[in-house]
């Protein structure tokens, strides 16, 4: 097969690296010293970008190079692809959905038990010898407290699943309200967050969610409140957040995306009221294995002509 | 002093300043009971008057027959009027005495004489009965006060020889008299002994049937003079003695005990266990225990009349359940109260497991994120097949949660459940065989105890992973520490030990372990929840109806 130059923007997933090699000219952008030199060099042979969560393609990157053909990404979220130029150029864009979902919902949710139960901070309790001392102290129960969840999609869904087995009442925000599914609509993200304990962000990054969880939501969620955020660290203001956390404005966070990261506000280091995690939502050997499937997937069959797996633009 | 005539004399006040009533009543004022005379005058009360005074209507009829009478019997007539004219001034001012001696539930609605007859004797009577009330109560608080307390936390007799550096009389004073509303207390003490009056308040708040009211405190140089007085509270009968048997730091129990029942604490006294109980709980019916502090045959040997054990754990392996079977006695523990807490943490430490939770927690504060790049990939939970040993109430919620994560459910228990939709395997082996997680719910008891032995964890091979939220004694907890550091299983999460708050060091340095400090239970809710089904198990045997939560003794 004639050698279609496939560049991966960032090291995500030795075993997608594995298999891109072996079926295709892999560039690892990572490696390149001059990434203008190499982008001048090698830009009639790339047809196609691999990126993630962390790194996609933005206008700049499309513009260099003229022979792009589809970018396919190692994650649900495609926020960071300049979508708007790939229709503009008709250059294919997909993603990774369903695979993660049930990933992304379970962390959700581990992520609740562990910052309400104080889960982690028992195993260093113990780890650090304290126990002889004396009884860690009481925590929150989670069991019959209601989770505000915005965006009902995939992900929002299997979250709202879940909670219902701990007899949590459901409540949720949508751009429109779905009749069926027998939770609770709120209008606004304010009212939301005032009518839950739990707000959990599941909806995907675009202009207009971007800071959605703001200074106002956190007010209303409030210090006995707390905030779970699985979606894009941009969805929350995060200097606001921060100063909320350290004040006792708002009750808890459990953190698995940041705005910068992986940057993450060292005021948070010696809180105990956070949980915060590497962005690992769908970081399991066996979702990774069946991402970078996808990933393989969707590739295989644009170059073969075939449709594709799971597109987005 | 006329206290007919003064507007400030009521039966209030009369009482309030022991005033001494009995020379109202002179035997001039008896009255015997007369027959209705239609030539009498009758004398009908009105209603008190704004000012306490009582107006008197009065008819006669006496002036008609005196015109058809001859005059020589006039004398005789005027006298007779004389003497009537003398009792009804008598009878005026005893129905005024009265009206203002007897307290307005007394005269509340009473017109006739007879009435306010009846009613004065009515107020006698009661006065006779709060009489005895007080005086049996003061007797008792006498007999407490001299002797070493019930609950053994302060004795006067102890402070009494207490060490006090002044020269002057460290002896300690103490006199109780009956007083109008109940019981005056006065004790003298040295100035330095502070602690004088808050044992001394101690004691009567500990008394069911006396509300301290009021205390003063004077300082008569080199001493203090405590004076407390306490109303006495009539009480149908007295409350029933309960011991709660429980470490010092786990005082949650008690007040809401103190709401019904009188208690008497194992931990708060000098004197040895065993003595203690000899000497203070021969009478107990029913004990409370809390923590893991050990009800064995000796303890129970001390307790004669002992019927019911309240534990507030689920778990009953500390108490001799064989030898509370053969003496009869009763064991609830906590039921359900817990079930829901102790099920959200078993699945939240098996997701803090799988997904490493607290590891990635400590990479990124460590900063790691940063500079090190990717944290190591976790493992998934949806299609787990999950393996509950001891489907009870904890169990059968662990199971309901794990269901929506795509979890498949399979159990072992004593007996096997109809109707249930999980997978029943017979034994241990087998349940951890077919299954990649086994979460442990079960009972300690001796037929459990080890149930998870080298066997079992070999058959749930090296990706297999407990989860323990039952008893540390569950597992054989040294070859599970072998098994972890040779990888014989996958890992585990353990909220229960051998020998809390013992933990094995080698788990330390693992991380394929999550560790926790025995707080599946530990929220405000559950705390509620148990405090509530504690005194209704109490309530239930004071009253002879069945237990809320009774534990199978054999």
């Amino acid at each position: 097969m004639e050698s279609i130059g496939v560049l991966m923007m960032c090291p995500m997933n030795s075993y997608l690296e594995n298999e891109l090699q072996k079926r295709y000219n892999l560039h690892r952008f990572w490696t390149c010293p001059e990434k203008s030199v190499f982008l001048e060099t090698h830009r009639s042979s790339i047809r196609a970008i691999v990126g993630n969560a962390s790194v996609g393609a933005d206008a700049k990157l499309i513009d260099d190079l003229p022979k792009l053909e589809i970018i396919s990404s190692f994650s649900v979220g495609v926020d960071k692809i300049d979508l708007g130029k790939c229709k503009e150029k008709g250059i294919r864009v997909t993603n990774t959905p369903d695979v993660l979902t049930e990933d992304v919902a379970d962390l959700a949710i581990g992520l609740i038990l562990a910052l309400l139960r104080r889960l982690c901070e028992c195993d260093r309790y113990v780890r650090s010898g304290k126990w002889k001392y004396g009884d860690f102290q009481l925590t929150t129960k989670f069991s019959g407290k209601s989770v505000g969840i915005i965006g009902l999609g995939r992900i929002g869904a299997a979250i709202a699943k879940r909670a219902q087995g701990f007899n949590c009442p459901i409540n949720y925000f949508s751009r429109t309200e779905k009749p069926d599914v027998g939770y609770k609509y709120y209008p606004t993200v304010v009212e939301l967050a005032q009518n839950s304990d739990i707000l959990v962000v599941a909806c995907a990054l675009t202009d207009e969610t971007r800071h959605i969880v703001n200074r106002e939501v956190m007010d209303a969620l409030g210090a006995k409140g707390v905030l779970i955020n699985i979606g894009r660290g941009p969805h929350i203001d995060e200097k606001e957040m921060v100063k909320a956390l350290t004040e006792g404005r708002l009750g808890g966070a459990g953190l698995d995306v940041f705005e910068q990261e992986p940057h993450v506000p060292e005021e948070l280091f010696g809180l105990e009221n956070v949980v915060l995690l590497p962005h690992v939502a769908s970081a399991t050997v066996e979702t990774r294995t069946a991402m970078a499937d996808l990933v393989m997937g969707n590739l295989e069959a644009h170059f073969a002509g075939k449709p594709l797996l799971t597109q987005v633009v | 002093m006329d206290f007919a005539s003064s507007s400030l004399f009521t039966a209030d006040f009369a009482y309030e300043n022991e005033l001494d009533l009995s020379s109202l009543i002179t035997p001039s004022t008896f009255i015997p009971f007369q027959e209705p005379n239609p030539s009498i005058p009758t004398i009908h009360c009105a209603g008190a008057e704004n000012d306490g005074r009582q107006r008197i209507r009065e008819t006669t009829t006496t002036d008609e027959i005196i015109t058809n009478e001859d005059v020589e019997p006039k004398n005789k007539k005027a006298k007779r009027r004389e003497i009537e004219r003398h009792r009804r001034q008598e009878v005026t001012s005893l129905f005024g005495n009265l009206r203002y001696i007897l307290p307005s539930q007394y005269i509340k609605g009473k017109r006739s004489s007879s009435d306010h007859v009846q009613e004065a004797v009515n107020y006698i009577k009661d006065l006779e009965k709060k009489i005895k009330e007080i005086s049996l109560k003061r007797d008792r608080i006498k007999r407490s006060l001299s002797h070493s307390s019930s609950t053994g936390e302060c004795s006067i007799r102890s402070l009494e020889s207490s060490y006090c550096s002044c020269d002057g009389d460290t002896h300690i004073n103490v006199k109780v008299r009956t007083c109008l509303v109940g019981i005056e207390i006065v004790a003298s003490c040295c100035f330095r002994q502070e602690s004088c009056l808050s044992s001394i308040l101690q004691l009567l708040v500990q008394e069911q049937c006396l509300d301290v009211v009021s205390c003063i405190s004077s300082r008569l140089h080199p001493r203090f003079i405590h004076t407390i007085v306490c109303e006495s509270k009539s009480m149908a009968e007295e409350s029933p003695l309960v011991l709660v048997h429980r470490p010092p730091t786990m005082k949650y129990m008690d007040e809401p005990l103190t709401r019904y029942y009188r208690i008497l604490t194992t931990h708060t006294s000098s004197d040895p266990l065993p003595v203690f109980l000899s000497r203070h709980a021969s009478s107990v019916r029913a004990v409370v225990s809390i923590g893991r502090f050990k009800i064995d045959a000796d303890f129970l040997s001390r307790l004669p009349s002992l019927q019911l054990i309240v534990c507030t754990s689920v778990g009953t392996d500390h108490v001799d359940l064989p030898e509370c079977n053969r003496r009869g006695i009763a064991v609830t523990n906590a039921g359900g109260a817990y079930s829901e807490d102790v099920a959200d943490y078993a699945v939240g430490l098996l997701i803090s497991f799988l997904r490493r939770i607290p590891a990635a927690d400590r990479y990124v504060r460590s900063g790691k994120w940063a500079r090190c790049g990717e944290f190591q990939l976790g493992i998934k939970l949806s299609g787990k097949r999950i393996g509950i040993l001891g489907l009870g109430s904890i169990g059968s919620l662990i199971a309901k949660r794990l269901e929506p994560f795509g979890c498949i459910i399979s159990y072992n228990s004593t007996r096997q459940k109809q109707s249930i939709p999980y997978l029943y395997y017979p034994d241990v082996v087998s349940l951890a065989a077919n299954n990649d997680v086994i979460v442990l719910c079960c009972a300690l008891n001796d037929q459990t105890r080890h149930i998870v032995n080298r066997e079992v964890m070999e058959a749930l091979g090296k990706k297999g992973i407990i989860i323990n939220v039952g008893r540390g004694g569950l597992i054989d907890e040294k070859e599970m520490v072998k098994c972890l550091v040779e990888g014989v299983i996958g890992g585990a999460g353990l909220d229960a030990f051998e020998k809390e708050p013992g933990v094995p060091v080698e788990l330390f340095g693992l991380d394929n372990v999550v560790l926790s400090p025995h707080c599946a239970i530990a929220t405000p809710g559950s705390f509620d929840n148990v405090v509530e089904l504690a005194l209704a198990n109490l309530k239930a045997f004071f009253s002879n109806q069945p237990l809320i939560s009774p534990v199978r003794l054999n």
